[in-house]
């Protein structure tokens, strides 16, 4: 018998049931894009309101001043239309040598104040994890309510990697004292387009 | 890695309580955990709740682990990955290997996983030539160490900043460097792993949940450094837990809001992240080739049996943190994988009730294991059971065996227990003195040497009830 069978005989269950309990998903008061930036920022991201996503490279190249970064970007594919000449960035590709990455995020969720990052062509993952600084740009009309709402995404589109992010990398291993930046980006810095 | 074991856990915990640098590193991480968790809580006032609807969800997916077994299977070939079933430590490990060598593999990244400890995984894999990599920064302290983690999220709450300090400056190259504080070790560790994801050629991580509708496996970290190991390498491994799995998105949130929260008292960590197969074809980066290897390892056992409810365990640590036990000897003490109060039942069911048969009798019975359990195991219940089992398995120490079995056979015999407990009242009594206390208790060498005693009052209670009081004449 292989591994699979005879872990499988020994587990033998009742038929699938439908459990009745309602499902139960904490209260999102108010306005949920306020909540969204409130959640973030308690997670020590920073969040910047624009009008229009046209206004994206310039508030990435006002970040680069801000931050006196003047290593390579990275911008994903799907922000490829917008008027780049300013920053020079690469489209796609991320490597080690990249200090900024610039993403999309699918959704938010005002729960938790979580960015959701689907994989795909056009919104590689590696950017999302490699630089030291990871600038995401948000639709707000798709700021969902609960984690729930977001999950959806995965039964609807299947990508190989959901990606809930909140927040910059952090650490508290040492002492149990928070430490930005570990692994992932040292910073996160999020673009709500209006 | 293998130091220590459960059957020196007395030893252990005294060498333990003596260790000076020990002792600093817990009382600094101590109150953290206990505050971060109780502020968590009082943020949300669905949090009791949330913990019923988690405890609802996961005896759901105990009941029906075949199904979502099966579904979860599914799901995940038919996304392009592959499944492993492996009854014993030993069958993963050689999964494992055998992946690492079909895929050419010279170096492995390794996310945090507690399974990946349960069997041992490093060693074998550096048995056959491989250099592994633990990139949780906690984990690759433990690592550099040569030791292993003695808290299931924190690996190295052990250690004080001096410690790690000194252990980067003799195991890293490079000139004199400041490494005083946490940011300039936090840097230096990013800085030594950035090498080891970007040669890695496999990425190994844990999953805190299986999802069986979407075959997806769901990662909770706070670095990125799991997420890295699923990304950047041409091939990831996820190891799990058979009883990781629930049936849907909707079950996986609710078992999520209380994770964290009951973890590190959190919201949600930085990043929770859901892999579903390798990269898709158009994609431009992720692993070319994905496996799932679903540990059984005693669960399946443990699931038909009077521990059932340990299954629910979503390895969050509240226990440890809320243990008296633990926090004042520290994880290695248990010499087993998982230590505190989850690991005390774990234990003893995994390695056996004589390997271990002093880690349920480490409990005071306080019951607050039990309090803050977001999934509401009755851990000081299932630790009595344990000492019950040992005790008719008659595997327990031999003094405590004979000293027991007096008692018995002293409580059957009521005039004898009221001669014999009067007399040992008096005897204390009078050796407590003054003070009223009897702070050596001769008889019981280990138990007693720890401890004070009060003085018993001055009359058992049978001898009270022969007087008659007093005050009432009545009694007849």
């Amino acid at each position: 018998m292989s591994a699979r069978d005879s872990i499988l005989a020994k587990l033998h269950g009742g038929p699938p049931v439908k459990r009745r309990d309602p499902p139960l998903r904490p209260a999102v008061h108010g306005d949920p894009v306020r909540l969204f930036v409130s959640r973030l920022q308690a997670a020590a991201a920073s969040c910047e309101h624009l009008a229009r996503l046209g206004q994206v490279p310039d508030a990435v190249s006002a970040y680069r001043c801000a931050h006196q970064l003047g290593g390579p970007v990275a911008v994903a594919p799907a922000l490829a239309g917008l008027a780049w000449s300013g920053v020079g960035p690469t489209i796609g590709s991320c490597d080690e040598n990249v200090d900024l990455g610039v993403s999309l995020a699918q959704a938010g969720v005002a729960e938790t104040g979580s960015l959701v990052m689907l994989s795909g062509p056009d919104t590689p993952t590696r950017l999302n994890f490699l630089p030291d600084h990871h600038l995401v740009v948000v639709h707000t009309a798709s700021i969902l309510r609960h984690l729930e709402d977001a999950l959806l995404l995965l039964d609807a589109s299947l990508p190989r990697a959901l990606n809930l992010i909140t927040g910059p990398s952090r650490t508290a291993d040492v002492e149990q004292t928070i430490q930005l930046g570990a692994h992932g980006p040292r910073a996160l810095h999020v673009l709500l387009i209006k | 890695m293998g130091k220590g074991s459960p059957r020196d856990f007395k030893r252990q915990a005294g060498v333990a309580l003596k260790d000076p640098a020990l002792r600093i590193a817990l009382g600094r991480a101590r109150s953290g955990f206990v505050e971060k968790r109780t502020q968590a809580r009082r943020q949300l006032p669905e949090f009791d709740r949330l913990c019923a609807a988690a405890t609802r969800v996961r005896d759901h997916s105990i009941d029906h682990l075949d199904t979502l077994l099966v579904r979860f299977e599914q799901e995940v070939l038919a996304a392009g990955g592959q499944v492993h079933w492996a009854a014993t430590a030993a069958e993963a490990r050689q999964i494992i290997s055998g992946i690492c060598s079909d895929a050419g593999a010279r170096v492995v990244a390794k996310g945090k996983s507690m399974v990946g400890e349960e069997i041992a995984l490093n060693p074998a894999l550096e048995a056959d030539g491989l250099t592994v990599v633990e990139t949780d920064l906690g984990e690759y302290i433990v690592q550099l160490a040569k030791e292993r983690p003695s808290h299931i999220i924190a690996p190295a709450v052990h250690k004080t900043r001096e410690q790690v300090a000194a252990l980067f400056a003799r195991r890293h190259e490079g000139p004199r460097r400041d490494l005083s504080g946490i940011p300039e070790l936090v840097d230096e560790a990013r800085r030594v792993l950035r090498r080891a994801f970007l040669s890695a050629d496999v990425g190994i991580t844990g999953a805190n949940l299986l999802i069986a509708d979407t075959g997806t496996s769901v990662l909770v970290t706070n670095e990125g450094n799991g997420d890295l190991c699923a990304t950047l390498p041409d091939t990831h491994v996820v190891i799990a837990g058979i009883d990781k799995v629930v049936a849907n998105a909707t079950d996986a949130a609710t078992v999520l809001r209380v994770l964290a929260r009951s973890a590190t008292g959190q919201p949600i960590t930085a990043y929770t992240s859901f892999f579903s197969g390798p990269k898709r074809a158009e994609d431009l980066d992720g692993p070319k080739h994905f496996h799932v290897v679903l540990l059984d390892n005693g669960r399946a056992d443990i699931r038909q049996g009077r521990y059932r409810d340990m299954l629910r365990c979503i390895r969050c640590g509240a226990c440890l943190n809320h243990c008296p036990v633990y926090t004042a000897v520290g994880g290695h003490a248990y010499g087993a994988v998982y230590p505190g109060p989850m690991g005390a039942v774990l234990t003893p069911l995994q390695w056996g009730l004589r390997e271990s048969r002093d880690l349920p009798n480490a409990c005071t019975l306080n019951g607050r294991c039990a309090d803050v359990c977001p999934v509401h195991i009755p851990l000081p219940a299932l630790l009595r059971q344990l000492r019950e089992d040992i005790h008719d398995a008659k595997v327990e120490g031999r003094m405590q065996r004979w000293l027991l079995g007096r008692w018995v056979r002293l409580a059957l015999q009521p005039d004898r227990y009221r001669r014999v407990t009067a007399q040992v009242a008096g005897l204390l009594r009078r050796l407590a003195g003054a003070r009223g206390r009897v702070s050596r208790l001769l008889p019981i060498p280990g138990w007693g040497r720890g401890r004070d005693m009060p003085a018993p009052a001055g009359k058992t209670f049978f001898q009270q009830y022969r007087t008659p009081s007093k005050s009432s004449g009545d009694r007849s």
